[in-house]
């Protein structure tokens, strides 16, 4: 290992008796990153490190580094694994990726100043797991929905089949228009009400993403909720019945992940 | 893709990135990795990655558009 020794911060916990038999399973689970595992103990808290060469997260290799997508997938992989394992069994706050400290000691530091704040955030996280949400929309299907739906472009259709060529022409363009902006006025409606009701059955939620327009096969929503453990089922079968191929909606999601989105003690858990 | 994932080791880099990336906490102190720096490299990275995703998903879906194009005309 070149240079000096540093500390990459995979998250935070809380330090109790069965935080070594947790380290424990990690090492036996994550390869690699796992053996060298440590927590630190501060007050209440545990950080959950492992060393590495400071050159290695160094500014001129890891340039590099975060270029070179086989590096990046597996140090990301190794960060989501590691995490993972604590997540199953408590909670966790997973730490922005890229964490790495100069020292044990000013990691302490930072522990110590958001001590409490981080505590908090822990009792608020408890059996609680973050859900990804995306939203597709077959925009073909959603337009077709659109037209039958306003009388005013079904007037405007019936013209355009009886006008004359040059006057046809310019009411077919006007159709376009007026159907597009009613068919996206429809999918950000649709995007909202999704939100919506997942919402309902989750104790905080957030959209990660702006909406992809104009495409066939849109993404019209990509989320993520933080779910009490408990009301999973009925989260997971409120994104299944959003799914509709006579709407044209496909409610995707992937889960349950440790609360990335909702970690910070900042991010508005209720 | 809709997936409960007992092990999100088989999750996509993508969804993995996205959850993983512009996340989780941070606590002032000595950090050697500029944050911002994490930031810049994961926009370009969703990008890129995004678009071979795209390029996936077209590819899957490439017999059935092409079909309801055809049959449109």
């Amino acid at each position: 290992m070149g240079g000096d020794r540093a500390w990459y911060l995979y998250g935070v916990t809380r330090s109790d008796s069965l935080i070594h038999d947790l380290l424990e399973r990690t090492r036996a689970d994550v390869r690699d990153a796992g053996e060298a595992l440590q927590a630190l103990i501060c007050g209440d808290l545990a950080a959950i490190v492992r060393p590495v060469s400071s050159e290695e997260f160094g500014p001129e290799l890891l340039e590099k580094h975060l270029q070179d997508v086989a590096w990046l997938e597996a140090v990301v992989r190794a960060h989501n694994d590691v995490i993972a394992v604590f997540h199953r069994g408590r909670a966790i706050l997973p730490a922005k990726f890229g964490s790495v400290y100069r020292s044990q000691e000013d990691l302490r530091a930072a522990l110590t100043e958001a001590h409490d704040a981080l505590v908090r955030q822990l009792d608020r996280l408890t059996e609680c797991d973050e859900w990804a949400i995306h939203l597709y929309v077959d925009r073909d299907v959603v337009e077709q929905r659109v037209g039958e739906m306003y009388p005013e472009l079904q007037r405007l259709r019936e013209d355009v089949e009886t006008a004359r060529p040059g006057r046809a022409y310019l009411l077919q363009r006007q159709l376009d228009a007026e159907l597009a902006s009613a068919t996206d006025a429809m999918l950000s409606d649709v995007a909202l009400a999704a939100f919506e009701r997942l919402q309902r059955h989750a104790v905080a939620g957030e959209t990660t993403s702006p909406v992809r327009a104009d495409d066939p096969d849109a993404e019209i929503l990509r989320a993520a909720f933080l779910v009490r453990r408990h009301h999973l089922p009925a989260f997971l079968s409120e994104a299944d019945s959003i799914t509709d191929a006579g709407t044209g909606v496909r409610c995707e999601y992937s889960g349950p992940w440790p609360p990335y989105s909702f970690a910070a003690p900042g991010d508005e858990v209720p | 893709m809709s997936n409960v994932v007992s092990d999100t080791r088989e999750v996509g880099l993508v969804e993995l990135l996205d959850r993983v990336l512009d996340h989780g906490v941070i606590l002032v102190g000595d950090i050697t990795i500029s944050v911002a720096e994490v930031d810049l490299v994961y926009l370009g990275l969703r990008v890129m990655l995004s678009s071979v995703e795209r390029a996936d998903e077209l590819r899957r879906s490439a017999v059935p558009l092409t079909a309801g194009k055809v049959t449109d005309v």
